[in-house]
């Protein structure tokens, strides 16, 4: 059976991205353990609402862990507490009665906050638009068995694959690093035959666009990998450096 | 125009940029192997240490070369590793009110910058102490007898106050390694997932046993001087 719990929150608002934010205190009160997050924060925005208060504005979509639209920094933890579990699926069962919460958004330069928890992510788009493709000028698309791919890479294609651009991996990073979105981005492309003629040239220009959004580098904390939703590995940072190495002696 | 301007975009990235301080790095890791190694003569006698430092002198235009390259990989490596550093303090200009950490690397990893630092002051000291200083003359005597670079280091390092301070220096190096050449590998993109975890561990015990070499050599001196009594 479920149960209520009470919980006092501290959340970040901000009206815009040019005012300054500051943390504001509310209370959350009989809040279901079987609620997840999002759907707490329901709860709180309809009882702001009742008292002419500026709901929280935070993004949402599927609410089911696989759209990437969800995600703030709650008590120091991307995605909060628990391991590979986005906002969206985070339980309040996860949390005693009491509790204080911080809510943050994800903060890194390169991520400009448009309201409260809400950040433009507008930076990944341009990473993937400056090379996280593969182009097909003609013709239609082959069947998908006409090119062999050895089972080990498919398999970890898919796994590069399985990053929903969230940004959490941003928020945990203390250099607010790209690294591992750019890497499994470029990772999933270069794992497949599909994706070897533009590789040289694709790293080049994801790991250019990255740096231009103004995330740090790479510095292996591993806070990135503990923090995605999906489990993408640092394993992908390494072979993007296998990738630009590679790019660094080609001649294309 | 800054100095990297001139240079190719695929030259100046982070990734290319961090992939420069590795090599450096990686090249500084073989000079400690062999410094390590020389200073160990220290345990066979003054003699077999000061004619190490005589063959070393006699290479005269190629010491003088070796030297400066040297420098030039020390500078690469500093000079690229604090741009970074810098770079990446920038890129949060806000921090979180709670500051957590989830990742399975330690304190070795987060003061990277601060251990860097350290070796670097340490290095300064280290140069006017025994590489700039005449290895003759009153520095270098011990029980009245002129030993050279022996009897320099012997002094020196028989010093509690400098001898603490050589030990905290070659800690801070340990702990420097035990990050470094377990975040080479990765930046070099050489090994695997699981590759990678034993290079941890591979960092881990390099750390300690460089840490433990160079602090052996003041822990002697001291045991000698002031317990033991007389030098090797």
């Amino acid at each position: 059976m479920s149960k209520t719990i009470n919980l006092k929150l501290r959340v970040w608002r901000q009206a815009s991205p040019e005012q300054a934010g500051k943390f504001e205190d509310y209370d959350a009160k009989g809040i279901s353990t079987d609620a997840s997050f999002l759907e707490m924060l329901d709860v709180v925005n309809d009882e702001l609402e009742r008292h002419d208060i500026d709901p929280i504005a935070f993004d949402h979509d599927c609410r089911e862990g696989i759209c990437g639209s969800c995600g703030a920094v709650v008590n120091g933890c991307a995605h909060g507490p628990e391991s590979a579990t986005t906002l969206c699926q985070l339980h309040m069962r996860k949390f005693k009665d009491g509790d204080v919460v911080i809510i943050e958004p994800w903060r890194a330069n390169g991520f400009p906050i448009i309201k409260d928890l809400v950040v433009d992510r507008g930076a990944f788009d341009r990473i993937i638009q400056a090379g996280g493709y593969v182009s097909i000028r003609t013709g239609q698309a082959p069947d998908a068995h006409a090119i062999p791919i050895p089972k080990p890479a498919a398999d970890k294609a898919m796994d590069a694959a399985q990053c929903i651009g969230c940004g959490a991996c941003v928020a945990a990073c203390p250099n607010a690093s790209a690294s591992l979105f750019t890497a499994a981005k470029i990772n999933q492309l270069a794992l497949l035959p599909q994706g070897h003629p533009e590789r040289n040239r694709r790293v080049v220009a994801m790991v250019e666009q990255m740096d231009k959004e103004g995330f740090g580098s790479c510095s292996k904390h591993y806070e990135c990998e503990a923090a995605c939703p999906k489990e993408i590995k640092v394993e992908n940072i390494t072979a993007m450096n296998r990738e630009y190495r590679r790019a660094l002696i080609a001649r294309d | 125009m800054s100095a990297t301007a001139v240079l190719p975009k695929r030259l100046t990235s982070t990734v290319a940029r961090e992939l420069a301080v590795a090599i450096s790095g990686l090249l500084l890791v073989g000079f400690i192997i062999s410094h390590l190694s020389a200073n160990l003569l220290i345990y066979l006698g003054p003699e077999y240490l000061n004619a190490y430092a005589e063959n070393m002198r006699s290479l005269g235009p190629l010491l003088v070369v070796a030297r400066a390259g040297l420098l030039a990989v020390f500078v690469t490596h500093i000079v690229l590793a604090v741009q970074l550093a810098k770079h990446n303090r920038k890129a949060r200009s806000q921090g979180y009110a709670i500051e957590t950490r989830h990742g399975r690397k330690g304190a070795a990893t987060r003061y990277m910058l601060y251990s860097g630092l350290m070796l670097l002051a340490f290095i300064l000291l280290h140069l006017t102490d025994f590489t700039l200083r005449s290895h003759e003359g009153p520095n270098a005597m011990v029980g009245g007898e002129d030993l050279g670079l022996y009897g320099l280091v012997w002094n020196f390092l028989g010093n509690p106050i400098r001898a603490v301070f050589y030990i905290v220096a070659v800690c801070s190096l340990g702990l420097h390694l035990s990050h470094a050449i377990s975040s080479v590998v990765v930046t070099l993109g050489w090994l695997s997932e699981n590759g990678t975890k034993r290079a941890e561990l591979a960092a881990r015990a390099a750390g300690i046993v460089v840490a433990l070499g160079f602090s052996s050599i003041p822990i002697y001196i001291l045991l000698k001087t002031y317990v033991l009594g007389g030098h090797a």
